[in-house]
């Protein structure tokens, strides 16, 4: 997305806000069509469980719809303010749950099929893979994972991750290159060719 | 061994592929990338995985058909039902803010009372007043029997003698 897009996307969220602080039900609906998908595919990618995530996405929109009115949007984009809510939640959730943290080797027992078909081996293998990267989240530490997940799946900067995160912002510079690497010596400790068939999708 | 540009660029190569560098660092690990092929060994190696992580994870997780609407449906039964009664009423609140200051203003007085009303009985002597009546806490010290014994004014008029204060205990001069 451009700069000027972005702008443009902002300029209209904040029209959004500013709709829905007048009580208007309709802007309520598109804020939440805006940015429902992003809120839960962050919140499945933390606490990798669909019944959960929904709960989070719910108590997340309920609290930032009743907590509208303390938006600032000069401190944040609002973006940026509803992942600070959702990472809070999230870590409720998973404190509450304790997730296991898993041994990615068992991650290399299963096999493969070849991609980029439409046979039912290639959806298969597709769900493989879903599984492989949520394997390989689950091997994460909770902090790790968020600024992981942050960083690719949401293309945040630093700086928006620091700030959702609640740490200095060299904090998340170095978690994310933590995460990265950690993942890629599990990934590269099973061999080339393995690493290759999961790039090759 | 690797030498001083591999772990230069090993550091900070997360951060290059993401373009959060400064630009004066950043032009500087591009150049060693250039210049030494175990940074660009190291460079490559990063850039894969950073590639495939920024497509997995950026489709990772998305919600199933009708997932949303009806997380949505769930959200909007309950933003309309009522705002919950608080559990304490606001009066019994602020009573007991009220009663925590009125604690803690009033209880070092009940505890340190005495000392504080103690001290601030003792008062500096005024002219005319009963000497005996004033010093009557005061701790008997030899010091105070010289000054008096000394304060003693020798005429002839023995009423002269200069008004001093004399120790309780302290045996009086016989007239």
């Amino acid at each position: 997305m451009t700069d000027n897009e972005k702008r443009y996307e902002e300029d209209s969220t904040e029209e959004l806000i500013a709709r829905c602080l007048q009580g208007e039900q309709t802007a309520f609906t598109q804020l939440y069509e805006r940015f429902a998908s992003g809120t839960y595919r962050l919140c499945y990618s933390l606490v990798l469980n669909r019944q959960d995530a929904e709960d989070v996405v719910q108590e997340v929109f309920v609290y930032a719809f009743k907590s509208l009115h303390r938006f600032d949007p000069s401190r944040a984009a609002f973006k940026t303010w509803l992942y600070t809510i959702t990472v809070s939640r999230c870590r409720n959730t998973y404190r509450r749950k304790r997730l296991p943290q898993v041994d990615l080797s068992q991650v290399f027992h299963l096999n493969l099929a070849a991609p980029r078909s439409e046979a039912p081996e290639a959806r298969l293998a597709q769900r493989t893979a879903q599984d492989t990267v949520a394997t390989a989240l689950a091997s994460l530490s909770p902090q790790l994972r968020e600024a992981v997940v942050l960083r690719y799946g949401h293309g945040l900067v630093y700086r928006e991750i620091a700030e959702v995160m609640g740490c200095p912002p060299k904090t998340a510079e170095s978690r994310v290159r933590l995460a990265h690497n950690r993942l890629r010596h599990l990934l590269q400790s099973q061999g080339r060719e393995l690493l290759e068939e999961l790039l090759s999708f | 061994m690797f030498g001083f540009k591999y772990r230069y660029c090993k550091a900070r190569m997360i951060a290059f592929l993401d373009g959060e560098l400064p630009p004066r660092t950043y032009r500087r690990v591009a150049r060693y990338i250039d210049e030494c092929s175990d940074c660009y060994k190291e460079y490559i190696r990063q850039r894969d995985l950073h590639q495939e992580l920024a497509h997995r994870l950026s489709v990772f997780g998305s919600p199933g058909l009708g997932q949303l609407d009806r997380i949505w449906d769930t959200i909007q039964d309950e933003l309309q039902l009522p705002p919950r009664a608080h559990v304490y009423p606001w009066y019994l609140s602020y009573g007991l803010v009220t009663l925590v200051i009125i604690l803690a203003l009033f209880l070092p007085l009940m505890l340190f009372g005495d000392e504080v009303s103690s001290a601030a009985s003792v008062t500096p002597p005024t002219p005319g007043d009963d000497q005996s009546a004033v010093i009557t806490n005061v701790p008997y010290q030899p010091t105070s029997v010289a000054v008096a014994t000394m304060a003693v004014d020798k005429t002839d008029e023995i009423d002269t003698i200069i008004p001093v204060a004399v120790p309780q205990g302290t045996p009086q001069p016989g007239r």
